[in-house]
């Protein structure tokens, strides 16, 4: 955590997300395991907290889901990163 | 100027969308570096409108495929566009994977582009080294730091730019940071 502790721009690992109950059970027990070397979201935009980030750009996601996260408690910018988005540092 | 262009936001499942990992860290006149090198980047650097002869230095966060795919046909694409050096650096097995999938693979095909013209520095010149975190180094006024991040069971660091006194650190892959 010190590492990022108040950096401008964090760019992290949100692959992490919670499967859905539509998935087949071997694709939610894969989804499920990624917590344990990813990231979620959520934990993404807690750690920016924590960690007083002044914006965190969230990377790695799967394909078809869109991150949800509750930013109440974080007063920097949470940007969901896309394909071919420039972020200015300066 | 000092930004960052995602070049892919996607995970190891191809899609249309979201390509393998990879990003573009641009500093100053010229200072720059990519950070992973996954499937699609060759693209994803033409598509930004970058030109891929100018990319000479890559930091590469681990080893897992959706963030090196890219490597070989980068060193490939590159070369072709006229780069004549380029240093990369990662975590432990860096060396080893550029040893396994450049060297061994393809020096046969290098020599035999160098004997119809292209240049031997743009294959032969490129400094491949494993460091630790902790590492640092300052590269074209930007304060290079490799960190921890958690990642098991391979060895990974996240990458901090630090530059006219701000910063950017990119995680590559992590769980939540302690």
């Amino acid at each position: 955590m010190q590492f990022v502790q108040d950096v401008d721009v964090l760019v992290i690992d949100a692959c992490a997300v919670t499967p859905g109950d539509d998935l087949a059970p071997a694709r939610r027990k894969i989804i499920q395991r990624l917590h344990e070397f990813h990231a979620s979201p959520q934990d993404c935009v807690d750690i920016a907290a924590a960690a007083n980030v002044g914006k965190v750009v969230l990377t790695h996601h799967l394909p078809g889901v869109m991150p949800e996260v509750d930013a109440s408690a974080y007063s920097g910018e949470v940007i969901i990163g896309n394909d071919l988005d420039v972020i200015d540092v300066i | 100027m000092f930004q960052i262009t995602l070049l892919g936001t996607g995970s190891p499942s191809p899609n249309l969308t979201r390509h393998h990992p990879a990003a573009l860290v641009e500093w100053g006149v010229g200072g720059h570096m990519l950070v992973d090198a996954g499937d699609g980047v060759v693209g994803q650097l033409l598509a930004a409108g970058k030109s891929l002869g100018a990319i000479e230095n890559i930091a590469l966060t681990h080893m897992h495929w959706d963030h090196i795919l890219g490597y070989p046909a980068l060193v490939w694409g590159g070369w072709s566009a006229g780069r004549n050096r380029m240093d990369v650096t990662g975590p432990v097995g860096t060396g080893d994977m550029h040893h396994q999938l450049v060297e061994n693979y393809y020096r046969e095909q290098a020599e035999w582009a160098i004997d119809l013209g292209f240049s031997r520095p743009g294959f032969d010149a490129i400094a491949v080294r494993d460091v630790p975190v902790g590492w640092s180094e300052m590269l074209d006024g930007c304060l290079l730091e490799a960190g921890p991040v958690h990642h098991p069971p391979m060895d990974a660091l996240a990458f901090k730019f630090t530059y006219q006194g701000h910063n950017l650190v990119v995680t590559g892959d992590t769980g939540a940071l302690r």
